[in-house]
């Protein structure tokens, strides 16, 4: 087991070796060059010379790679090249404003998810039971920025329930988490249905409604303690994916977060700022599927690591 | 299992406390001003950005030498009148109004000045619009390293200094004007380093800087010791919204109160009765463009049947719903050089397809329009592809490609944009700054490629008579040559800006350069 | 990793995410199909089939020119003229919204074909051959796998320039680890098995092995996860034409419409909700139709 984490932890590495080496490379084969978009459209050949220099970006391609890993291993990003913030400053900040986001997406995904789940479970094949289904189908077939829109409007602007936009006051994260959320509740309720179903035809369930049990307490207590396993699973791989899947959503909220560092850094081809970002969601990424892999190994003894992938 | 759930439980609980313990102090009934701002995507030091955005908010913490008011007249700010040049036109002398304060309580004298020259021409700074002020006598040997201080500026005592420049310029004062040449303070600025701009930004302005959140807000707040009228505002807050729809709700719920208000969205505002009284109108000083690159075309007669196929009028009134005015110069009326007897550009397709049969091409050509893909949707998206409506029924077949900033900042500067449609608002109130477009070095990045020797020597010639009659003719002629004879650019039309303020916010006014400036700005509720 | 703009079919990730989606992926079909007995599948294919006839047959479907300017018509609200209304530029909506079906069915189709391609090749080869080209393999898919999937496409187009033959590419390149992670898989089984051994040990050649009798046993499961990715490609195409990297004007682009009609959204509601609702009604069909297709060829991928 200790070998395997340890040659996992080592695959990580080369992970984030070749996304910082695809990104470097990708920066410098996209057209656009940062010192030109940095100057004004009069600026001089001297100019754009001289600044280019200042910023080291007149070295060889080979030796700027070396000079950000030699410092990157060292945990120094560098800094932005537009605004010259340290890169891990602004990362810091910016990352707390996504978790924020993502876990409240997260925490409403769960609640309708589960009670939406549960309750089509009990209902099934009613009524209630296809139109959470089909509510569900259509959550997760809708464009996010356009139901990003929708909820900005109408939520926002017409019934004046939560803030249109920003993080500056309370309940600001509510429309973004909402409209980052609905694809994850089809499938949280969709695992729980499942599960739920799957739970309930097991005799202990018939047991303990056999006992006289109030059909409350079977439900809560018994039946969705048991089908929680593989939501929490799910739960856990879809983490990662809100982290990084909020990019749209910030853009309309105006949420200052990794999603719109992303967007904004690689429009301004600001290499320093994308490299980090990039990095920092690689490393969650990997992060994530390490720690979902160890547990599968936990919960699945049956699950060979000399194939470890 | 009951372990599992209790976790799952504690995360919701910790998510939804810390959601909501973050609320954002509400601002108190103070006077402060909300403006809706483009997020800031660089530090507030105006030597290491170009952008009006930035502007917006350094002007109202740091201040400049001299500035335009609102009637396009230079006047003095931090100095005690305007000098006037040497006999030989070189040599300015100023004297700085005694006793103005920095924010940090410091005092400016002319070492500061010195300081703020010397920073923007040593290299390692990275100063970006050198190129106003290359002028100054010693300033191209600093740039290149050969000089540590700055030849042309004599410190003469506390108050007095002494500019002098390799030549005579007529618009020097001009550039002083401009926010690139603002003054810090040489110790703050010196300790601050790298996070001047950043965390630390200290002025002489109306405003100082209380917190620089380039994510949220940057707030600023009344300076009290300000050498000039003091404001009236207890502060200004620029909260930052990048888009630009979601800048206007937010303003509808009332919680910003001044933001630019795009023209593609101005009728539908203009026909709401909430709104209408609460838009503003502003015409900045400059023209919408198209540039014909001459590496791609260079036989004048496509060039003129180019301009002749475009129907200005269409554009203003259809396009436009009479929000633009149709341009019949480049430089726009209000500025000097402008022609106010220039007839209108003519429309005539007929010709537009005789004079392309003349030129070779019978059967019409094709051509490819690059345009940024962050104006798509927006006034130079929409007039390109009406542009390119009109040049189809003229034979010419206009492919229209939609690239990001920077793609299009390389293409432009390698000269490899056949035809782009483009906007050009003057930074500082004199022709000199806009018609040097079409002036062959800079028309070469610009992917026009003009390169017209009469052109030239008479914007050089302009740059050294100092006699407004004279130089005004001459900006006429060079007008002329570049969009009448030539057709180096096509003007289309100048633009009206709008911008909604709310009732009760009393006392501004766009400044003719472009730039927000809420110095005597009130609120009066 | 999925990013808002994909539909959870592009998703890439790793297994136990694979897992979690194909559980996901099932969830209207698998419950209405027991409510309707695959009438919903039918009416998924139907509407389909609806939607390709329209893309093919634009020109006479549609009223107007999509690209048929008229300034001083310019939104208008829907009317007998206009059933739709105009845009900005006098264009008919309606028209617009026909013609984008093209743009949207084929860079679904076409990328994932492209995805396809790419992910069944090296994928098969790290299946077969093990080892190194595995691990190469291997760890190419985690690198491409740990970008963020609209960040990726935003950097491929860069790369490539605008055009719409370039989304095809972009998104193409972006999905075919998923192909790649299941086929290898796959493969891997496979290989194990006796005939493949009987085959290997009767001389066949690699290529021919993996040809002719590993790969037509993935085809079912390659089938199924096209159709599913289709939605993805599509949602991502509408998100990238969203932020103007897409299609070039005057091309009608669904993603680009509701770009263009969002500054509208207070005055023109329908101008931003129709051609929203074509793509969810797209995204929808594929959605059931690559579940139920799921159901019926590979019932392994079920739980």
């Amino acid at each position: 087991m200790g070998a395997y984490i340890l040659k996992r932890l080592a695959q990580t590495f080369v992970v984030l070796w070749g996304v910082s080496l695809v990104t470097f490379i990708l920066m410098n084969v996209v057209p656009g060059d940062p010192v030109l978009l940095m100057l004004e459209r009069r600026a001089r050949p001297e100019d754009v010379a001289r600044v280019r220099h200042e910023m080291g970006l007149d070295k060889p391609r080979a030796v700027q790679y070396f000079e950000f890993v030699a410092k990157a291993v060292r945990l120094d990003l560098g800094r932005s090249y537009f605004t010259k913030e340290p890169v891990t400053t602004a990362l810091t900040r910016r990352f707390g404003v996504t978790v924020r986001l993502a876990s409240l997406a997260y925490a409403i995904a769960l609640l309708l998810g589960i009670s939406m789940g549960v309750a089509a479970a009990l209902k099934r094949g009613s009524a209630f039971d296809s139109l959470i289904t089909g509510g569900a189908a259509l959550g997760i077939s809708a464009p996010v920025f356009w139901v990003a829109i929708l909820l900005q409007i109408v939520f926002g602007l017409r019934l004046a329930w939560f803030p249109i936009s920003g993080i500056r006051s309370p309940g600001s994260f509510v429309l973004p988490a909402a409209a980052l959320g609905i694809r994850y509740i089809a499938s949280i309720s969709r695992v729980t249905r499942t599960s739920m179903l799957e739970v309930i035809s097991q005799d202990y369930i018939r047991t303990a409604r056999a006992k006289g049990l109030a059909e409350k307490t079977v439900i809560l207590k018994h039946a969705l303690k048991n089908a929680l396993i593989p939501i929490i699973t799910l739960a856990g791989t879809e983490l990662g994916n809100l982290l990084a899947g909020s990019m749209l959503t910030e853009w309309v909220f105006a949420i200052p977060g990794m999603g719109k560092q992303m967007v904004d850094s690689i429009l301004m081809r600001d290499l320093p700022m994308l490299q980090g970002t990039v990095l920092y969601v690689a490393v969650i990424f990997v992060m994530s599927n390490l720690v979902v892999d160890i547990s599968y190994a936990f919960i699945d003894p049956r699950i060979r690591y000399s194939h470890g992938d | 299992m009951e372990m599992m759930r209790k976790n799952a439980l504690g995360i919701l609980l910790v998510v939804m406390s810390v959601f909501f313990l973050t609320a954002a102090a509400s601002a108190a009934e103070k006077k402060i001003l909300r403006y809706g701002a483009v997020p800031m995507k660089s530090t507030l030091d105006m030597e290491l950005n170009t952008y009006n955005m930035v502007m917006d908010i350094s002007d109202h913490i740091t201040e400049t030498l001299v500035r335009y008011d609102d009637d396009m007249n230079i006047v003095p700010v931090l100095v005690k009148e305007l000098p006037k040049p040497s006999a030989d036109g070189k040599t300015y002398r100023f004297e700085l109004k005694p006793g103005i304060k920095f924010h940090d309580g410091t005092t400016l004298k002319a070492s500061d000045v010195k300081f703020t020259f010397e920073r923007m021409f040593t290299p390692s700074t990275g100063a970006l619009m050198t190129s106003l002020y290359t002028m100054i006598e010693g300033a191209p040997e600093m740039l290149d390293g050969k000089a540590t201080t700055l030849k042309g500026f004599k410190v003469i005592n506390d108050n007095v200094f002494e500019i002098t420049l390799s030549s005579p310029y007529s618009p020097f004062l001009a550039c002083l004007s401009a926010s690139y040449a603002s003054i810090y303070p040489e110790k703050a600025c010196k300790a601050a380093g790298k996070d001047w701009g950043l965390t630390t930004f200290i002025g002489t302005g109306p405003f100082k800087a209380e917190k620089i959140d380039f994510d949220n807000a940057v707030s600023t707040v009344r300076f009290d010791d300000y050498h000039g009228t003091k404001a009236k505002l207890d502060g200004i807050e620029f909260v930052f919204i990048e888009d630009p729809n979601t800048r206007r709700m937010e303003y509808e719920r009332g919680n910003i109160d001044v933001m630019w208000l795009d023209a593609t969205i101005y009728p539908e505002y203009s026909k709401n009765a909430k709104f209408a009284p609460e838009i503003r109108e502003f015409t900045p000083m400059g023209t919408i463009y198209v540039n014909l690159n001459f590496k791609f075309v260079d036989d004048v007669k496509v060039r003129e049947a180019v301009s002749l196929a475009i129907d200005r009028g269409v554009l203003t009134r259809d396009l436009m719903k009479s929000t633009a005015k149709e341009a019949t110069t480049f430089i726009p009326p209000g500025m000097m050089g402008h022609d106010p007897s220039a007839p209108k550009y003519e429309f005539n397709v007929e010709k537009a397809k005789a004079l392309l049969a003349e030129a070779g091409y019978p059967d019409g050509l094709e051509l490819e329009g690059i345009v940024r893909n962050t104006n798509a949707t927006g006034t130079l998206g929409r007039t390109l592809l009406s542009v390119q409506n009109m040049l189809a029924a003229a034979g010419i077949d206009l492919k229209v490609t939609q690239v990001d900033p920077a793609t299009w900042t390389d293409m432009r500067n390698a000269g490899k944009v056949p035809l782009s449609i483009g906007n050009w608002y003057a930074d500082f109130a004199d022709p000199d700054g806009l018609i040097t477009l079409m002036e062959s070095s800079i028309s070469r990045t610009l992917s026009a490629n003009y390169n017209s020797p009469e052109y030239d020597g008479l914007l050089a010639e302009g740059r050294l008579i100092t006699d407004a009659a004279k130089r005004e003719e001459i900006y006429k002629k060079a007008d002329h040559l570049a969009t009448r004879v030539d057709y180096a650019t096509m003007p289309l039309f100048h633009e009206t800006m709008y911008y909604l303020t709310k009732p009760y916010v009393k006392n501004f006014k766009m400044t003719p350069t472009y730039v927000f400036h809420f110095f005597g700005a009130d609120i009066v509720k | 990793m999925a990013t808002e703009g994909a539909g959870l079919g592009a998703a890439g990730g790793f297994a136990g995410q694979e897992d979690a989606e194909a559980r996901s992926r099932g969830f209207w079909a698998d419950s209405m199909s027991r409510l309707a007995e695959n009438r919903l599948v039918l009416a998924a294919a139907l509407i389909l089939a609806v939607l390709v006839a329209v893309a093919i047959f634009a020109p006479s479907v549609a009223p107007y020119d999509p690209a048929k300017q008229s300034l001083a018509e310019s939104l208008q609200g829907p009317g007998a003229r206009h059933l739709l209304g105009t845009d900005e530029m006098g264009r008919d909506i309606l028209s617009r919204i026909i013609y984008g079906t093209r743009i949207s069915l084929s860079v679904g189709i076409v990328s994932q074909i492209i995805a396809c391609c790419v992910g069944v090749c090296l994928g098969a080869l790290a299946g077969f051959y093990g080892g190194f080209t595995d691990t190469l393999i291997s760890r190419a898919i985690e690198i491409f796998s740990a970008f963020p999937e609209l960040l990726f496409a935003i950097g491929i187009m860069f790369v490539l320039g605008p055009g719409v033959i370039n989304v095809f590419i972009a998104l193409g390149l972006l999905s075919w680890t998923r192909y790649a992670r299941l086929v290898r898989g796959q493969v891997m089984q496979l290989r194990e098995m006796e005939y493949a051994q009987a085959c290997v040990a009767c001389g066949g050649s690699n290529a021919r092995v993996i040809l002719r009798h590993l790969l037509p046993n993935c085809f079912s499961t390659i089938i199924v996860l096209v159709t599913l990715g289709i939605p993805g490609a599509i949602l991502m195409e509408a998100s990238l034409s969203y932020i103007g990297l897409g299609v070039q004007p005057p091309t009608a682009s669904w993603g680009q419409m509701i770009s263009a009609a969002q500054q509208y959204i207070s005055f023109y509601p329908y101008y931003s909700i129709a051609p929203g609702i074509a793509i969810i009604v797209t995204v929808l069909a594929f959605n059931i139709f690559g579940d139920g297709l799921r159901d019926a060829l590979d019932p392994r991928i079920r739980e």
